[in-house]
């Protein structure tokens, strides 16, 4: 469905995996690029587009990214750099950034994967494999034989 | 009848628990990887789980996190101490600084037009130059520039499809 609104910006909604409907402006949907493709191929003309590997609780926290991203312009950098590491702060209470980042990789907003992938990558940085294990629940399937190769041939990572 | 207890929100997919960094397929988990901030810390990770080891080990993998090391660290070469810090540093072949090589012509041993620099780490240079004795065989040799101290690495040949990996791997002392 589009809608045009007062100041004549498009509308487009948006539908999650759950039914939940999202109404934004086509500027802030088109930051997505798997988005801006569906609207150009005319996907958005008839209903909603349909994310179905998008839960709304994901969306939602996407829509948030991409109306702060497409607001704000260069000369707003540092205040849009505080902004991020205060969103992926507090959406990792409210959605995992696991989610956030599959939701980011398929609908193709690069500035949001790059995000998230900084912030766990900076969350396995300085920790022991112990550590890392214990932090995302991953199952350690080595034999001590195996670390011990694994760590022989690696000796100066581990020194 | 089964058990219905639930252990685990992300085993049960009628669950609206989030994913966990398990259900991250490899290209994803490599998205995260290569932003460690130095192949230390990367290789380290390689005992976490057999997965992981896998993927650091994979050859994309080195490639991905080069590129994002240089993205990153290299955007403006200045002279060869140009890298300060972090301490590790992967290239690949065809990482070419013209900039740096044509400055450091001049300098013993670069031959011209022969000659990339391939990667450095303080005074250190990590060179290519094509090899005057084997065939289908670079020579790699790291030196010194200020001192024309020279060090060649040990030569190995290549396969086909397979491509030369090369590093400057230091610790900080």
């Amino acid at each position: 469905m589009s809608i045009t609104t007062e100041n004549n910006e498009k509308m487009i909604t948006l539908m999650s995996s759950d039914g939940e409907e999202f109404v934004v402006e086509e500027a802030v949907a088109a930051q997505s690029q798997t988005i801006k493709h569906l609207i150009e191929d005319g996907c958005s003309t008839e209903g909603s587009i349909p994310l179905p590997n998008v839960t709304g609780r994901v969306l939602s926290e996407v829509i948030q990214y991409c109306k702060k991203h497409s607001s704000s312009d260069d000369k707003e950098e540092k205040e849009l750099e505080a902004w991020d590491a205060e969103f992926v702060k507090a959406a990792d209470d409210h959605v995992a950034l696991t989610d956030l980042m599959m939701a980011a990789n398929f609908l193709d907003i690069k500035g949001l994967l790059d995000l998230v992938a900084q912030t766990l990558a900076n969350m396995i940085t300085g920790k022991s494999p112990e550590e890392v294990r214990r932090m995302w629940n991953i199952k350690n399937d080595f034999t001590p034989e195996e670390a011990e190769k694994v760590r022989k041939e690696n000796q100066w990572a581990f020194e | 009848m089964a058990p219905t207890t639930k252990s685990r929100g992300y085993d049960d997919p009628s669950s609206t628990v989030s994913t966990s960094i398990n259900d991250l397929d490899d290209t994803l988990l490599t998205e995260i990887l290569k932003r460690l901030p130095n192949a230390r810390e990367a290789i380290a990770c390689k005992l976490v789980s057999k997965n992981w080891c896998s993927l650091f080990s994979a050859p994309y993998f080195g490639s991905r996190f080069i590129d994002h090391y240089h993205k990153c660290h290299l955007k403006e070469p200045t002279g060869f101490a140009f890298i300060a810090g972090c301490g590790q540093f992967f290239a690949h072949e065809g990482h070419v600084y013209n900039k740096l090589s044509k400055s450091l012509r001049k300098f013993q041993p670069f031959k011209p037009h022969s000659t990339l620099v391939i990667t450095s780490y303080n005074d250190l240079l990590l060179c290519r130059s094509p090899s005057e004795s084997t065939r289908n065989c670079n020579s790699y040799y790291i030196c010194n520039p200020l001192t024309k101290k020279l060090q060649y690495l040990p030569p190995f040949t290549r396969t086909q499809d397979f491509r030369v990996m090369v590093s400057i791997v230091c610790g900080d002392h």
